[in-house]
């Protein structure tokens, strides 16, 4: 990074901010600094939604995805679009029509203050666990960018994020969200042509994805049954419509996004945009990660693409092992192109028989590299970077090493534009969710707008603080995107089933869903320690254990008169 | 139901946005296939 990508780096990120803090500078009551007095168009919801949902995760560790598996990970979105239907249908009109500042106040009204409770308790955990994440997984790859501290780098992102929205509220997360999905949808479409471009002349199109197609990375939909696969069109369809529908229905980062709507049809077609874009942007992120493994298939990679860790072993001896595995990395390289060299030629003779015998000597070098890659791995890899799945380095890497200055600026602009928007949006629900549910609840109960306000800000610094201090202490998972996606679907089912009861089986009491949640989780915890299946599948099983204790439940207390 | 005001039915005047999600996830599942199928 020079001086220029410094400029266009610090410009992006402190001009929004400010932009931000500028506009809302004014906001006093609850209403509008919780909900951002409902005059927010349908175009601004969208965007906001999609924002809150993409952190920086997905723009970094998503290409990485598509590098190493493919467009396979699309599948997890398939459920997406049909649980944002049913969002706007039942959850949304409820909450709009009972004026309610978090999706957990309908818990109190429908069941009693005990579940509200609960719903708000399980929601604090489960993201105050994922906002540690969001900030933790770009950290590391940020400090490896810019050669800062990592400790330094988590506190300088998670500072400025907090303080504007502990500044602005609900309306400055959704401006400044508005303006940093620019900048990120701008640099992803910048780094996708410059990527298109770098790869060779003489390949067409239909060679490229010929190449990908052969080595398996294009393989977007697989309707297998094996429930320990990981991506399926049937856990993506059913696995992914319940923690979808969890995620947009009953997670307040996200109900707080769609609840500042001028009107109801404003909300909506915000979430609308969000069901039709999805899987669009999703697949154009994946197949940026196809189109740096054909890059890479032409040029050589390094041999391992967490270069801070590669290098942190120091000495005569490492020196000398990286030098080794350079070499051998390079020579089984070589050795692929040429296989990819004589499959294209075989296919543009329309030669069936040696197109096939080529292909599979290309897919056997591939696996030589793989091989070579994992040995030097276990050999060279220390320090606290050295867990990190290395696929979340490779578009950095590529970022760093090809493209032009002022462009590597604008993505690491992106980047951490993605990490404040997610970040500020969670903490802001957190805030938010802490403030109403169990403030206003149980502590102070009548208090002035003022007052609340004030609180709603010390809940967000505080939770700000906490998410910080939870990031600087992570040990951290392999694969972040995973990582993140599992702590959802463990709690998410039952959180889903909690608004689920409450909005489709009117016998259901309170006393009932409270000890039926409270089993489900219990139960979701032993299967999650004890059952290898693809963790999508947690989302259904929470769900259903959840309705169907508290539907048996049901059967032996006495029926509760609703106010 | 097409305002705040009402519960929960299915709601009259927009059936139409839903049926244009619903036929465009379908489509980018078809083109999935599509893209499969051509570059097995």
């Amino acid at each position: 990074m020079n001086w220029f990508d410094f400029l266009v780096l610090i410009g992006s990120m402190l001009g929004i901010a400010l932009y931000g803090v500028w506009h809302t500078r004014d906001t006093r009551d609850l209403t509008s600094y919780l909900k951002g007095d409902h005059t927010v168009s349908w175009f601004a919801i969208g965007v906001s939604v999609m924002a809150t949902q993409a952190s920086a995760v997905t723009f970094i560790s998503m290409p990485g995805q598509g590098y190493e598996s493919g467009i396979t990970f699309v599948q997890n979105y398939f459920g997406l679009p049909l649980a944002l239907i049913l969002v706007s249908v039942a959850f949304l009109p409820i909450y709009r029509s009972l004026g309610v500042y978090t999706a957990y106040e309908y818990l109190g009204r429908r069941f009693d203050a005990r579940t509200r409770r609960l719903g708000a308790g399980l929601f604090l955990i489960q993201r105050g666990l994922a906002a540690g994440f969001t900030i933790y997984a770009p950290g590391i790859i940020l400090s490896s960018m810019l050669a800062w501290r990592l400790d330094l780098t988590i506190v300088f992102s998670g500072l400025l994020c907090t303080l504007y929205t502990v500044a602005g509220g609900s309306r400055a997360v959704s401006l400044t969200q508005r303006h940093q999905m620019a900048i990120i949808s701008g640099a992803m479409c910048v780094a996708f042509a410059l990527v298109l471009a770098k790869l060779p002349r003489e390949l067409s199109l239909s060679d490229a994805l010929t190449i990908a197609g052969g080595m398996g990375k294009l393989d977007g939909v697989s309707f297998s049954v094996d429930p320990k696969a990981r991506y399926t069109f049937w856990s993506g369809l059913l696995g992914g419509f319940f923690l979808s529908l969890s995620y947009f229905g009953t997670d307040q980062s996200q109900v707080q996004r769609y609840l500042t709507g001028g009107s109801l049809r404003e909300s909506r077609m915000g979430l609308m945009f969000n069901a039709v874009l999805k899987i669009p942007m999703q697949f154009f992120i994946l197949f940026l990660g196809v189109l740096l493994f054909l890059f890479y298939q032409f040029q050589a990679p390094p041999v391992v693409f967490n270069q801070l860790a590669w290098r942190t072993l120091a000495g005569a001896d490492a020196d000398a092992a990286r030098t080794g595995f350079d070499r051998r990395f390079a020579e089984v390289h070589a050795k692929k192109r040429d296989r990819l060299a004589a499959w294209l030629a075989a296919r543009h003779r329309g030669d069936a028989a040696a197109e096939a015998a080529q292909r599979d000597g290309a897919l056997a070098a591939q696996k030589e590299l793989d091989a070579v890659r994992g040995e030097a791995r276990k050999a060279l890899l220390v320090g606290p970077n050295a867990k990190a799945s290395d696929s979340d380095y490779v578009f950095v890497t590529f970022v760093l090493s090809q493209l032009p200055h002022g462009v590597i600026g604008l993505l690491i602009a992106a980047f951490i534009a993605a990490t404040l928007q997610s970040k500020a949006a969670e903490l802001n629900a957190l805030g938010s969710a802490t403030t109403v549910d169990i403030y206003r609840d149980i502590v102070v109960r009548d208090a002035s707008d003022e007052h609340y306000v004030a609180a709603t800000r010390w809940f967000t610094l505080m939770w700000g603080l906490v998410a910080i201090a939870f990031a600087l202490s992570a040990n951290m998972a392999e694969n972040l995107i995973q990582a993140v996606n599992i702590v959802g679907s463990i709690f998410y089912g039952v959180v889903l089933a909690l608004f689920l009861v409450a909005l489709f089986l009117p016998r259901v009491g309170g006393t009932a869903v409270f000890w039926g949640a409270l089993a489900a989780q219990a139960l979701v915890f032993v299967l999650y320690a004890t059952l290898d299946i693809g963790y999508l599948w947690f989302n259904v099983i929470g769900c259903l254990a959840c309705m169907g204790f508290s539907l048996a439940i049901q059967l032996f207390v006495p029926p509760e008169v609703r106010a | 139901m097409s305002d705040d005001s009402t519960g929960l039915p299915w709601p009259r005047t927009w059936p139409g946005v839903y049926r244009l999600v619903i036929v465009f996830f379908v489509v980018d599942v078809v083109l999935l296939l599509v893209l499969k199928a051509s570059y097995p």
